[in-house]
């Protein structure tokens, strides 16, 4: 279903892109549909791109259902591909 | 076999055309870790946060699901505001379909202004209606609002007036020549996507030999858009004799849908000023209790992709057991939609046929990443 992964913004890139961290993967994801994020901004992310922003403590409760979930490296290794 | 929450599509193909597509759905989520012994209210909480591209519906059909198994009447007012918001995030989904997919499969660039100030739609409309938050909390109430959730619909018509239809004749209502003459207008990212659709002779492609009724194939039945948008003059106008759909009607339904739920959402925003709680329509509550006091209730949705249905069953006040229908995962089922439409593509060259069928399967929209492969 329709799951979306948080992820840490770790770098600002030119042209609306990012890199984010999902854990110890880095991925370069696209911004355009989001305002105002900054580096240590938490997105929620969905086929390469960010959402909307989340706070560290939705995005920590989120991650911690997917991992009880068992989803949770599921999204890690489609991220990582 | 989808290993990593995507679909996986093997087409089978002799002579240009499609002889089998072997789909395979992601697996599904195992919600029981996340769901048993919990509180209700936590767990329709948990699933909003989990199923978040399409929050707003899950959510509804969870608190729904909830509702009913509490025996709680959220009342005719509050039931209609979060209906509201599943048609706002619908709009937005069907938004981002048109305004990213379309408009690469189009060869167009995304309206990016556009499609940032359509992801704003639903956090703003749910604030407005439901300011503390608790939009999909149990026995939870809508409040009274002001203009501001009026100038989110007036928003709401603007961006589909520019992404979807600009003219003033309803789109629905067209036949098929003023579709044709629409498209080639190419007025907006919807249009400019048909355009070469229709000069190729694309219409019925991916058009199955029967079609998929809600009442002839229960739990596969096609509950997207086009089932919803079935009854317009231009869906039925791209239809085949016996009903079934080929790619244009299903691109039709959603922009048809797209089209119109703005002028639904600025209806309900205005029923809803007008309704009082008391006015409520007795709506009885789809639950029940068996012998030992377990208490089920169950919850439905019209999300974006097609309807989603919860069920739960709570034992001393606690989940027992959950259990969610998605649309991607009966949609995309082996014998389900996609694959009786991919099955019924033939097109000149190879190139053609991935064309189609990357067409087809966006047509139908699921929510995960998918891998095509031709044998």
């Amino acid at each position: 279903m329709c799951l979306a992964l948080p992820a840490s913004v770790v770098e600002l890139l030119d042209a609306d892109m990012a890199i984010v961290a999902f854990g110890t993967v880095r991925k370069r994801i696209s911004l355009a549909l989001v305002e105002d994020v900054s580096v240590g901004d938490f997105v929620l992310v969905h086929v390469g791109y960010a959402l909307h922003k989340v706070s560290p403590d939705e995005a920590e409760r989120t991650l911690k259902l997917m991992a009880e979930a068992g989803v949770l490296q599921e999204e890690l290794e489609e991220v990582s591909a | 076999m989808s290993l990593d929450g995507r679909v996986s599509i093997d087409l089978l193909c002799e002579a240009g055309a499609v002889q089998q597509a072997v789909v395979t759905p992601p697996p599904p989520v195992e919600l029981g870790p996340i769901v048993k012994g919990r509180p209700i209210a936590e767990v329709v909480a948990a699933i909003g946060s989990l199923f978040s591209v399409c929050g707003m519906a899950q959510s509804a059909a969870g608190v729904e699901a909830a509702e009913a198994a509490l025996g709680i009447d959220a009342g005719r007012r509050t039931r209609e505001a979060r209906r509201l918001l599943v048609l706002a995030e619908t709009l937005r989904e069907h938004l981002l379909m048109i305004g990213l997919d379309h408009a690469r499969l189009a060869g167009q660039p995304p309206d990016m202004k556009s499609l940032r100030r359509a992801m704003t739609l639903v956090p703003r409309l749910k604030h407005a209606l439901f300011p503390y938050g608790d939009a999909f909390t149990p026995g939870s109430r809508v409040c009274m609002f002001g203009p501001e959730a009026d100038e989110i619909a007036a928003e709401a018509a603007a961006l589909a007036h520019v992404m979807v239809h600009a003219g003033k004749a309803p789109l629905g209502d067209m036949d098929r020549y003023a579709f044709a003459a629409w498209a080639g207008g190419e007025s907006t990212i919807a249009a400019r996507l048909v355009t070469p659709i229709l000069a190729r002779d694309w219409a019925m492609a991916g058009c199955p030999k029967e079609p998929m009724g809600d009442s002839h194939e229960g739990r596969l039945a096609d509950t997207s858009c086009l089932a919803r948008q079935g009854g317009e003059p231009l869906v039925r106008a791209f239809l085949s004799e016996n009903g079934a759909a080929g790619l244009v009607a299903r691109l039709a339904a959603r922009f048809v849908e797209a089209s119109r739920l703005p002028g639904q959402i600025a209806e309900g925003l205005a029923a809803l000023q007008a309704a009082r709680d008391g006015d409520d329509l007795a709506v009885p509550c789809q639950g029940s209790a068996d012998a030992i006091g377990d208490r089920t209730g169950t919850g439905s949705a019209e999300a974006a992709r097609g309807r989603v249905e919860h069920r739960v069953v709570l034992r001393d006040g606690r989940v027992a057991d959950y259990a969610i229908a998605a649309p991607t995962s009966s949609h995309f089922a082996a014998d389900g939609v996609a694959a009786r439409s991919l099955a019924a593509l033939a097109a000149a060259t190879r190139e053609d046929l991935a064309t189609q069928a990357d067409l087809l399967i966006r047509a139908i929209d699921p929510c995960v990443g998918y891998d095509v492969r031709f044998c």
